[in-house]
């Protein structure tokens, strides 16, 4: 079996996609990280083309839908195990059929791919407001550990709430950050390792925390509810249930 | 008095407002730097009794006139009182919105002096917001019934959403537990607030730069059983309010009790089970084509507590069902148990495709445990027992065999109503 092996960006997937598609011998398709080398797989680099991805993604466009790429890109980004196997399943099964085959939810194969998008949608959806910036000096910094790698998605809303403001949103998971510089208007991603923890105090902190206890109504405590809605995994970095 | 204690006090009297949302509202303001409406609402943070916090929910003051029964912050407790002043509540707000706590401001008041002062009191806090904070992030605004209407006007055009609560389903309880309250002045802002989007809307097809009017609509509120109307009245009042000034939500708050007042029932814990169906009756009217006389009538005037009434509605209605799942249209659909809005459309969309299987409705994500009993696939009923309302009714529902007897059952179940005078 054939192993395609790319660096890690959306647009090398689409490079390997690209060489694999007419390759009838396919086993998967891994980050070249991530691979461990065995006796039957054939190990195959697919450095970066530029040009290739924009094919790709024109020709989904063209003759598929963008619905289509966003269901490949949102289950690119789910970092779950064979993900990326999974979207180039899909999009072979939409270049076979038509883009008509969205509608057939009853298809195992485009049943699991809308759950894997609609979790990632679900996590970005939560995210948008779990995020916690903390004030210091003129920058305001966050710090998350999402299941997926939903940073690349959140830009446009964060870069337009707070269109003035400095703020940085870290990914511990993964160790990257989305930086915003508000008097250029324009943002960046960058490797950053350690967190950063200054001992700077922010009352706001504890007048949320205030607020937060006194919004309660004792009389309906409802726990198993209040975990559903904000499971605790995402509790860490939230100031106010502590 | 510190900021700290008055928010404190504030946000405690402000907790029995249910409304929370942050939806319906896409619009982008002119001349704001920092603040976006989301269309679907964000939830910032769940409480410990689940309900989401979205909005910085507080009052303005709680200093309140009036002597309504039910509130906790009528003229004759004893409680703190307090009042923020319009800095106080921008800088709050702006403060927690920058570190992404909130997604707007929910304010409310309490009627000090008189409503039209409490009301110009807020008003100057949302102008100072959007205009000198140039704040473009989510405002709901309570409007205070008996204000002046070009007050509610002009604060109309720097918020999101207004409401106006309706407080109690009809005017008789109205008048024993609020009694300087009164219908017409609940309604009348509502009326207006009606009458006033129409005609924004009508303005700006040929002005385009003119403000919007409360671009995420209006709501209201009521609250549950802390007077004696059957949920039938409750009901027939929902029906028409969302018909006649076309609300986008009704909230329903289960009365907790907080003051003893013998005007008051007698109740042993929140009536919480009710609201929920009053809600899930709400979903039914405004996402499935349901009307209000088909979930409820004079010989049946309270819902069931132990099934749901979209499942009571069809226990009731055997004619109707089973419905063949790839032929029957959209509405017929979105009236089976266990089937909603995302379902039906997945089986409108996927039945395109090729005719459905019993094991597809499976790999689709439909739930079958209730819905199986009321469809056909290709002809085959696949339910496990026989398709009879009571044999379904006794599966879904089991009575328990057994019961606790109480040495004083009717101290135990009921709400005990004081007699209207």
């Amino acid at each position: 079996m054939n192993i395609y092996l790319y660096d890690g960006t959306f647009h090398g997937y689409l490079t390997a996609v690209f060489y694999a598609y007419t390759d009838k011998n396919v086993g998967n398709i891994k980050k070249s990280s991530e691979f461990v080398p065995n006796l039957l797989d054939t190990p195959i680099e697919t450095p970066t083309e530029e040009d290739k991805a924009q094919r790709i993604i024109k020709s989904i466009q063209e003759k598929l839908s963008s619905y289509t790429l966003r269901n490949l890109y949102y289950i690119f980004l789910s970092e779950q195990n064979d993900c990326e196997l999974l979207a180039f399943r899909y999009l072979k099964l939409c270049y076979h059929t038509d883009n008509q085959i969205n509608l057939a939810y009853q298809n195992p194969l485009v049943h699991q791919c809308v759950l894997t998008a609609k979790k990632v949608s679900l996590e970005l959806q939560r995210m948008k407001g779990f995020v916690r910036f903390r004030k210091i000096d003129e920058i305001y910094y966050a710090t998350i550990e999402p299941d997926h790698n939903i940073l690349p998605l959140m830009i446009k809303h964060f870069t337009l709430r707070f269109s003035d403001q400095n703020f940085v949103i870290h990914d511990l998971k993964r160790k990257y950050a989305l930086a915003y510089d508000a008097t250029g208007k324009e943002h960046w991603f960058c490797q950053v390792a350690e967190e950063f923890s200054p001992q700077q105090k922010d009352e706001y902190i504890d007048l949320f925390r205030l607020f937060y206890q006194s919004v309660t109504i004792a009389e309906r405590q409802n726990l198993r509810l209040q975990k559903q809605f904000m499971p605790t995994r995402y509790q860490k970095y939230m100031p106010e249930t502590k | 008095m510190e900021l700290a204690a008055k928010l404190q006090i504030l946000a405690d009297a402000a907790k029995y407002d249910v409304s929370c949302s942050s939806s319906g509202s896409n619009h982008k303001r002119n001349n704001t730097t920092i603040g976006t409406a989301a269309k679907a609402g964000i939830c910032h943070s769940f409480t410990q009794d689940g309900r989401c916090i979205s909005l910085l929910k507080i009052l303005m003051s709680n200093a309140c006139i009036y002597d309504c029964a039910y509130c906790i912050n009528r003229c004759s407790n004893d409680i703190p009182r307090a009042t923020f002043c319009v800095d106080e509540v921008c800088e709050l707000t702006m403060n927690f919105y920058r570190r992404n706590y909130i997604e707007g401001l929910f304010l409310s008041s309490a009627v000090i002096q008189s409503p039209n002062y409490t009301m110009e009191l807020l008003l100057n806090i949302v102008r100072k917001l959007r205009t000198h904070y140039a704040f473009g992030g989510y405002i709901h605004l309570k409007a205070i019934p008996g204000a002046a209407p070009e007050l509610i006007r002009q604060a109309g055009y720097y918020v999101d959403r207004m409401s106006v609560n309706i407080e109690l389903p009809s005017s008789q309880s109205l008048l024993s537990l609020a009694p300087q309250k009164n219908k017409s002045d609940i309604l009348s802002p509502m009326h207006q607030i009606k009458h006033q989007i129409i005609e924004n809307k009508q303005e700006r097809k040929t002005q385009k730069r003119l403000p919007v009017f409360t671009p995420a609509g209006q709501t209201t509120q009521m609250i549950i059983g802390a007077s004696n109307e059957s949920d039938l009245q409750i009901l027939n009042l929902v029906d028409a309010l969302y018909k006649n000034y076309s609300l986008k939500r009704i909230y329903y708050s289960a009365y907790i009790p907080v003051n003893a007042d013998k005007r008051l029932p007698i109740l042993h814990t929140p009536p919480l089970i009710r609201e929920n169906r009053l809600y899930q009756c709400d979903w039914l009217l405004r996402f499935y084509g349901f009307q209000a006389q088909e979930l409820l009538d004079p010989s049946h005037p309270y819902l069931d507590l132990t099934i749901d009434p979209k499942l009571s509605w069809a226990l009731r209605n055997e004619a109707f069902f089973p419905i063949e799942i790839n032929t029957a249209p959209l509405e017929h659909l979105l009236r089976v148990p266990g089937i909603g809005t995302v379902g039906a459309k997945r089986i409108i969309h996927s039945r395109k495709t090729k005719k459905l299987f019993y094991d597809d409705l499976k790999n689709m994500g439909i739930q079958l445990k209730k819905s199986q009993y009321f469809i056909t696939c290709r002809g085959f009923y696949y339910g496990s027992v026989p398709y009879d309302s009571n044999k379904i009714k006794d599966i879904l529902n089991p009575q328990p065999t057994y019961q606790q007897l109480a040495l004083f059952p009717e101290l135990s179940e009921q709400a005990i109503y004081p007699a209207l005078a």
